[in-house]
């Protein structure tokens, strides 16, 4: 089920990356984590878009936690 | 009739679907996931089976979500769709819907039934299926009900269609989650023709006959541990106390415990969901209904620890 030209979205040395079919299929295996496989660069781009500020907000979501509560 | 070339090889995921808010097929996100699990080493899609909540399709739906898949790119070689309905017309005339694209084949099980169903009923049953598609080049594979029934298929029933038909079938696919069911299918018809099973425990023991082929649904989460499964020839071991010794042995035991108390298709979905971290992967049809909150917290707090196993191991 190989598609030449598809774009894969992959997590690499704690990044993510979109990359081609030609630049994925030169990876060493086992250095890096594939997220999932897009038709186009543009999809591929929107869903680290995507991925990149879910991650912020879990980051957010884990600062909120640690602040002392308000004082009224 | 049938053609030849016709068995698979490798993994065949049991694919789930992804679907919008107003329940139809989300094709886009379907294609996606289909292209994900091709680069992580499956070989090819099984569609509307039972993780594809197949009884909750109609056959427009099913040639729909087939064609969407091929016009974005995924060849009808790598496709095996499920036709099964409880009527002879609705699975004849899908069957020869689908014929013209190329696909690797059709799977039709038993009709279910509540009462009243003979071996001589489900031989009439597939014979009429073979009469009405004889015409056309079509490769048909005979697969079991996921549920044991009084309406299931049984080997007198098999032989008899088989007897009867000889060149109309091209696989048996058992779709029960027993293990001697299955080796006893293998037993009984594997010099006729191939088998394979859709049960994921099941993968290793298949394997180490030298058989490489499954039908997968947990393929859909974890495909690498199961292509591995399917694919290796190194035979599992066991330690004294009975238990499995081997990495991937145990990693897939320890997601068959993750969900084994839970329905199966929105636990793979909830899983599906919080792997691509896209709630839309939540929904399913009626009759079924998404997880409670209780149990996707317990399972969300479970696959974290399966995921860190994995890291770890």
């Amino acid at each position: 089920m190989e598609n030449k030209n598809a774009w894969y979205l992959i997590e690499q040395d704690g990044l993510h990356r979109a990359i081609s079919n030609e630049d994925f299929s030169k990876l060493a295996p086992d250095s890096y984590v594939l997220h999932q496989v897009f038709a186009t660069h543009r999809e591929a781009l929107n869903e680290m878009s995507r991925l990149i500020k879910l991650e912020i907000q879990d980051v957010k979501d884990e600062v909120n936690k640690m602040a002392p509560p308000k004082a009224n | 009739m049938a053609t030849a070339d016709s068995g698979f090889k490798g993994v065949w995921v049991d694919l789930l679907n992804p679907l919008n808010q107003d329940l139809s097929i989300n094709h886009k996100k379907l294609f996606t996931h289909v292209q994900t699990l091709g680069a992580k080493g499956v070989e090819g899609v099984v569609m509307f089976g039972h993780a594809g909540e197949g009884a909750s399709f109609s056959a427009a739906e099913r040639l729909v979500a087939v064609k969407q898949l091929m016009q974005q790119g995924v060849a009808g070689k790598d496709i095996l769709l499920h036709v099964g309905f409880s009527n002879v017309a609705d699975v004849v005339q899908l069957i020869r819907e689908a014929s013209p694209l190329g696909l690797k084949g059709c799977v039709i099980v038993p009709p279910y039934a509540d009462s009243g169903v003979t071996d001589q009923g489900l031989i009439n049953f597939f014979g009429h299926i073979v009469e009405r598609t004889k015409d056309i080049a079509t490769r048909i594979f005979l697969a079991s009900q996921t549920s044991p029934s009084t309406s299931d298929l049984n080997p007198r029933v098999i032989n008899e269609v088989l007897s009867l038909h000889p060149h109309a079938f091209v696989g048996l696919i058992d779709q029960s989650h027993n293990a001697n069911h299955t080796l006893e299918w293998i037993r009984s018809f594997m010099a006729q023709l191939p088998v394979y099973t859709t049960h994921d425990l099941n993968a290793h023991v298949v394997a180490n006959l030298g058989i490489h082929s499954g039908i997968s649904s947990y393929a859909n989460v974890i495909p690498h541990i199961m292509v591995h499964m399917v694919t290796s020839t190194q035979a599992s071991k066991t330690s004294v106390a009975g238990n499995k010794i081997g990495t991937e042995d145990q990693r897939l035991e320890a997601f068959d415990r993750m969900i084994e108390h839970l329905p199966e298709v929105p636990a793979l979905k909830y899983l599906m969901a919080a792997t691509y971290r896209d709630s839309d992967w939540l929904r399913v049809r009626p009759p079924l209904a998404t997880l409670n909150m209780d149990s996707q917290e317990k399972l969300s707090k479970e696959y974290k620890k399966f995921n860190q196993s994995g890291e770890a191991s």
